[in-house]
């Protein structure tokens, strides 16, 4: 970062770097996460233990409502044993879900969060079980716990905010506890353990069963119905704030354009001094005998048509002249030094033809598709392959990675304006297809999910003319 | 009157081949004892009944064997609470020989022993189907919830291999009314 304020660095190697920071911040969120998991975990094995005696003590509670006969004393007892129980539930759920998070996000395979969730949810509150002697609702079938890891995965796969996850969660199996203690869902599976079975039972005996069907379903009811508008809320405002981020960064692009046609009317506006100094510099070589003042006015002379090529080449991009392959290359290769790419790009030597093209909206393009490669490849293995022959008179560059690919459903929109994976601006491709367009070639991408990807420019090929190439 | 007779009729026709209309109502000698094998709140449920049918009825969670001598009968409510066996002190271990000793007493007393199975504890337990099985296979009298999710498939085999009258209570909240029907208490 100190870097970036000390020297002047391009675009690109402010994205790269930003990258580069981005992912390391991955690195450490998907750590966070799995400790962090395994921390809630770890509070699930130990929390039974603590909860334990105030379980037992409403028994005592539960005694009570049955002497007294008092319907209220047997719903606070109910609330506090369903309270405990989401409370003994929820940090294995949620050390579960979060530890797969991270998991999965490492290997990326974010799959991985269900079924790991799947196997090891039942398997914790197994151990819980057997260290306890508690029944939970996920020990009893296969299939509430199927269900009910199902509906949390889909529930908080996109939700980010770990605290807002734990809220959703905690709402919903606050929820479901609920439904064990409802008498009429006891002929369905629910509600068999210890205290809950003594529950169901005293609401009998106390002639409660509809108020306890009535107040458990209810308040069951309320607390999934807010878990699920939660989600829905939060997932929203996701969505919301990513668009928001995607239209700042096409503003961004869009000022940066703007930038780039005021700077070509200053460079436009720079040929006018050079006239004066080129017109000048003849008139003091004619007036001159100084065999060495001559020498310095034809250099000076020299420089100055230089800077009026590259001003001209700057205001047209859009001409293209017959150019080496191999030229293109190396500016590509300086560039891709300057922006820190070079490193993970293998080249091969191009073969020695000439193609039609404007060399710096070319070579802006082929950084642009290797930028992408990279971006697609993560770890020490990743790279991009450069290779470019010559087919039928055509010149075909062939960017190849082995990167996580594209899936079909990416493909059929990668070109399309602002269209992005959330990690650039979506005018990266756009840009390439248009500059590919302006040189009358095609481009084509053939792409394999976690195989890798490879780009296919095919441009008409040319012959050399000197003239025209003599001031690039 | 009519509520009363409905539910007489209904357990006469709930009464399986063990329990016939003959059987009902039972006499109930007082004054009796109610313990649960397996520390579960059911025996306290039975106890607040009988004191409402105004039977002379003692709750003892842990009675012993000795205690019999004063009583006619006994009442035992058999299924394991984990947590009621944590408060008492006790274990499942303990209470199975408990529960050995109070039938080996009522054997040695002459006293009925009446099963009780409301529910109210872990079901599908194997502890508990050890402790039923044990009580069930000595007892006099067997009295089910019907909804109490117990086993009742074994229940049904006692009664009919065993011939032990068995009666299935329809709902907890008639509970007094329901017991009124089976027991007469002997004045």
């Amino acid at each position: 970062m100190v870097r970036l304020k000390n020297i002047q660095v391009s675009d690109t190697v402010k994205g790269f770097l930003q990258y580069r920071v981005i992912d390391s911040e991955k690195d450490v969120s998907r750590h966070r996460k799995m400790l962090l998991g395994l921390s809630f975990i770890v509070v699930g094995l130990i929390l039974p233990k603590a909860i334990q005696p105030q379980i037992d003590l409403l028994l005592g509670d539960l005694h009570l409502s049955i002497i007294m006969s008092d319907t209220g004393l047997l719903l606070l007892a109910t609330t506090k044993l369903v309270f405990f129980n989401t409370l003994r539930h929820s940090p294995v759920i949620i050390g579960t879900f979060l530890f797969g998070e991270g998991l999965a996000s490492k290997f990326r395979l974010n799959r991985l969060v269900f079924f790991l969730s799947l196997v090891l949810i039942p398997l914790i509150f197994r151990v819980i079980s057997s260290i306890y002697d508690i029944q939970f609702l996920f020990t009893r079938s296969s299939l509430i716990t199927v269900f009910v890891v199902l509906v949390l995965y889909f529930l908080t796969f996109r939700i980010r905010t770990i605290a807002i996850k734990v809220i959703i969660i905690f709402l919903f199996l606050f929820g479901l506890d609920w439904l064990d203690v409802v008498p009429l869902l006891s002929r369905f599976g629910f509600g068999g353990g210890d205290v809950t079975s003594t529950i169901r039972v005293v609401s009998g005996f106390l002639n409660a069963d509809y108020v306890m069907n009535y107040v458990g379903l209810t308040i069951s009811l309320m607390l999934i119905t807010n878990a699920l508008i939660l989600t829905r809320v939060v997932v929203d405002y996701y969505n919301k704030m990513s668009l928001v981020e995607k239209l700042r960064r096409i503003e961004m692009e869009a000022l940066r354009s703007r930038s780039f046609q005021e700077v070509k009317h200053l460079v436009h506006d720079l040929k006018t001094p050079l006239v004066t100094i080129q017109g000048l510099n003849e008139v003091i070589g004619l007036k001159v005998d100084d065999p060495q003042i001559r020498s310095y006015t034809e250099r000076i002379s020299n420089s100055v048509e230089k800077v009026s090529s590259m001003i001209t080449q700057i205001l047209y991009e859009g001409t293209l002249r017959p150019i080496y392959v191999q030229e293109i290359m190396d500016f590509l290769k300086i560039h891709l030094s300057l922006e820190e790419l070079h490193s993970r790009v293998r080249i091969d030597p191009p073969p020695d033809a000439i193609v039609y093209a404007n060399k710096h909206l070319l070579a802006r393009a082929l950084i642009n598709i290797i930028n992408n490669g990279l971006q697609a490849t993560d770890g020490p293995d990743g790279y991009v392959h450069v290779r470019v022959s010559e087919e039928d008179g055509d010149i075909v560059f062939n960017i190849s990675d082995n990167g996580r690919g594209i899936s079909r459903d990416v493909l059929d929109r990668i070109w399309e304006l602002g269209y992005s994976n959330g990690k650039s601006t979506g005018l990266g491709l756009n840009f390439v297809k248009k500059v590919v367009n302006d040189h009358h070639g095609d481009i084509h991408i053939i792409s394999q999910v976690q195989v890798g990807t490879t780009v296919r420019i095919s441009l008409p090929g040319g012959e050399v003319d000197n003239e025209e190439n003599s001031c690039s | 009157m009519l509520r009363t007779l409905a539910i007489c009729l209904s357990l006469l026709l709930l009464a399986v081949p063990g329990a016939s209309a003959g059987d009902c109502p039972l006499a109930l000698e007082e004054p009796v004892l109610i313990t649960s094998v397996g520390q579960n709140l059911d025996a306290l449920i039975i106890k607040t009944i009988f004191d409402d049918m105004r039977v002379k009825a003692d709750f003892l969670p842990m009675a012993e064997p000795s205690a019999l001598a004063d009583y006619q009968q006994v009442v035992i409510s058999p299924g394991i609470s984990y947590k009621g066996m944590v408060a008492s002190g006790t274990s499942f271990e303990k209470e199975f020989d408990r529960t050995k000793a109070i039938i080996e007493a009522t054997r040695e007393y002459s006293r009925p022993i009446m099963l009780m199975y409301l529910g109210g504890f872990t079901q599908r337990d194997a502890k508990s189907q050890e402790l039923v099985e044990l009580v069930a296979s000595n007892a006099d009298v067997i009295i089910v919830y019907r909804d109490s999710g117990g086993p009742m498939d074994y229940f049904l085999k006692i009664a009919r291999e065993e011939g032990v009258p068995l009666f299935l209570i329809d709902n907890l909240g008639n509970l007094c009314e329901e017991l009124m029907l089976i027991f007469s208490p002997s004045k």
